[in-house]
């Protein structure tokens, strides 16, 4: 390793560049802040993306390569973890906002309540949110104007009062759309056009989004989806204070005396280590690596990882969990079409209503089956390969649609992210083992919302309808929230109404990893929401930086 | 599969090698030399050999977005492959001519090109009228 000139100190040091660190990144280079930016992934150009399905969905161009990046899982604290491509997320400036299609809606009133409207549930570890929708209603309408959202206002009729519409109307209407609100109104059940971070008209100097057929995991090759690489990341540059190093891996958050992050320890890449100075740190990699970052800087002060004095980091994580009942309709409706994402949604039972017999509920949505896309699409019972498959493939691809739940599964205390004793990554750090079992509130909630999805596609005309129930957390969500709930008391949380560490004082954190719970819809807008709020607190009280 | 990635040739050759002892054992014949029907039912018996010795579930559930093939044994592996030859991009050679999007009506891109650009659009496949409305509401974008 060479040696390199230390870099000069930070007013704030931002790790992590995707969703919530490009929102950070944002709003305080634009109120005069000096960031410096780490992401440990590259910093990647929209010729690298695009329509290839063999590339991208199965060969790890965005997502973490398993032999590089792994994880393992295990159910219980007694069982042999297993290597498991958990939860994958892109590792690269822009984060998960690459790989996603981005359905955008807001959370409820009631999400940040739970604990109050639905009570003690055994076995979970529910709890109320430090702030209210109306706290963040602020945020919501500055993320969806500044980002680049379409959507129609007032749609959802389950949603909390907003102070704006939208910047863009709703996207076109799909055919699968089509069919999900034909079902639901036949049903009496509310519907709307599902929010996406795309623009269906010009905004902000940005032009329409190309609407494709690779969307959903394919990465942006036009440069026109809303994402933080093509939004959140260029408008903090412009400011000309953000600094943004990619390949920057952060091993470890060092401490000074007086028990505040002194500077974090990154290897770039060509394999020098070194040091970042800076008075603010906000971790940004996402609810698993943000808690692995902080678990994996142990010191005197922390034997048990950062901030972590009440052995909370890591657990109540939470990953929503993807499944659908997918039906066969007679006409054609090109569930590919617009990577099988440009969708319509129903909060009809997303929000808790005791007499279902189970806590909390969903997001109901159609989308394609499985990713839409000829290779990987297959439906539940078909066989794989042989004359079956080639006849079910011919007659049912275009025919096919899912009506899809984001299950809210239940926070656990032991339900946690921790270092993996004996799995590394090919950096020789330890790797995060998760350790997930369900709730049988997520089995339940999760049967009902499925049928109430076969119920769409049955009014909607299907002519045959299969349910394909969750069994348990897979992490095929993609999502992650939990492992550093925020709160106002620091014995059941590890950071405060702010998202600030209640035991370091210069350190904060900004992805899923603060949400108490994991409620039950997409949580990017959430998250970039929150983000915008905790960086113009920290804004706000910058004459006591330093 | 970490030996698949260090030598894939290799470790090809070594499956091939398990697959058709394995067929030896049960027919007593070489794959090949099998007709159709046979040739299927030798590799239902083999996927199913194989999904007992690995007392794992091969597939993974239905829907699932996080299949990854460092987890699949032979016989599924093979499908998946298939499939993959079958339907990816014309530009890897197995889908000449578009003849894998063809016959299930994918009205895939040109070209790769195509989609790089921006000029591949989905919506003559949305609902009717909603691809003329985008492009009045749009015109001069």
């Amino acid at each position: 390793m060479a040696n390199r000139t230390k870099p000069a100190r930070a007013e704030a040091c931002i790790i992590g560049a995707g969703a919530s660190g490009a929102a950070v990144a944002k709003v305080l280079t634009e109120n005069g802040v000096k960031v410096v930016g780490l992401e440990k992934g590259p910093w990647r150009g929209r010729e690298t993306f695009g329509g290839d399905e063999l590339a991208n969905i199965n060969r790890y161009n965005l997502w973490p390569d398993p032999l590089l990046n792994p994880r393992t899982t295990r159910a219980a604290a007694h069982e042999k973890p297993r290597v498991e491509l958990f939860c994958p997320v892109p590792q690269m400036v822009g984060g998960g906002t690459v790989h996603w299609q981005g359905w955008l809606p807001r959370f409820t009133p009631n999400d940040f309540r739970l604990r109050t409207v639905a009570g003690e549930l055994k076995g979970a570890s529910l709890a109320d949110w430090p702030i209210t929708y109306d706290e963040l209603e602020l945020y919501y309408a500055k993320v969806e104007w500044a980002f680049g959202v379409s959507g129609q206002a007032g749609a959802n009729r389950f949603e909390g009062p907003r102070s704006k519409g939208y910047p863009c109307p709703p996207l076109p209407v799909s055919r699968y759309a089509e069919k999900f609100h034909t079902g639901c109104e036949a049903l009496g059940w509310n519907s709307f056009p599902t929010p996406q971070a795309a623009l269906s008209r010009a905004l902000n100097g940005r032009r329409p989004t190309v609407i494709s057929a690779f969307a959903q995991q394919h990465g942006d090759p036009t440069g026109t989806r809303s994402s933080a690489l093509n939004v959140f990341v260029p408008d903090a540059l412009k400011t000309g204070r953000f600094d943004l190093r990619p390949d920057a891996y952060v091993r470890e958050l060092t401490l000074d005396s007086s028990g505040k992050i002194d500077s974090a320890i990154y290897e770039d890449a060509d394999g020098d280590l070194i040091e970042q100075e800076a008075d603010l740190f906000f971790l940004a990699c996402g609810a698993v690596e943000s808690a692995r970052l902080l678990l994996l800087s142990k010191s005197g002060r922390f034997p048990r990882g950062l901030a972590n004095g009440s052995d909370l980091v890591g657990r109540n994580v939470t990953f929503h969990e993807y499944s659908a009942a997918v039906g066969i309709f007679d006409d054609p409706i090109c569930a590919w079409a617009g990577g099988g994402y440009v969708s319509a949604s129903s909060f009809q039972f997303y929000e808790h209503n005791a007499s279902r017999g189970f806590v909390s509920g969903g997001h109901i949505a159609c989308a394609g089956v499985g990713i839409p896309l000829p290779i990987n699409w297959r439906l539940p019972d078909a066989p794989a390969w042989g004359a079956a498959a080639k006849q079910n493939d011919r007659d049912n691809f275009n025919h096919s649609m899912a009506v899809a739940m984001v299950l809210h599964d239940m926070p656990r205390h032991e339900n946690r992210v921790e270092l993996d004793d004996e799995v590394k990554d090919a950096w020789g750090l330890p790797v995060t083992r998760i350790t997930t079992s369900v709730h049988e509130n997520d089995l339940r909630q999760g049967r009902f919302l499925i049928d109430r999805g076969a119920d769409i596609l049955e009014a909607a005309g299907a002519k045959r309808v299969q349910k394909v129930y969750a069994e348990r957390v897979t992490g095929n969500c993609s999502h992650q929230h939990g492992t550093a709930r925020m709160g106002d008391d620091p014995s059941t949380s590890v950071l405060n109404r702010w998202c600030r560490a209640h035991e370091v004082d210069n350190l904060y954190v900004v992805d899923g990893a603060p949400f108490p719970t994991g409620t039950g819809a997409n949580p990017t807008l959430t998250i970039m929401a929150n983000a915008w709020r905790v960086a113009e607190k920290v804004v706000e009280r910058r004459g006591a930086i330093g | 599969m970490e030996a698949a990635r260090r030598d894939p040739a290799q470790d090809l050759c070594r499956r091939d090698r398990r697959a058709r002892r394995a067929l030896r054992e049960t027919f007593g014949a070489e794959f090949k030399t099998l007709d159709e029907r046979r040739q299927d039912e030798a590799l239902l018996r083999l996927a199913r050999k194989e999904a007992q010795a690995s007392g794992t579930q091969d597939e993974g559930p239905a829907l699932q977005q996080t299949l990854t093939e460092t987890e699949l044994s032979f016989v599924p592996l093979l499908a998946m492959h298939t499939r993959q030859g079958f339907y990816a991009d014309p530009i890897y050679g197995g889908n000449k001519d578009q003849i894998g999007w063809k016959v299930i009506g994918f009205p895939g891109p040109s070209s790769l090109l195509e989609v790089f650009t921006g000029r591949y659009s989905a919506l003559p496949w949305f609902a009717e009228g909603e691809e003329q409305k985008y492009l009045e509401a749009n015109r001069g974008e």
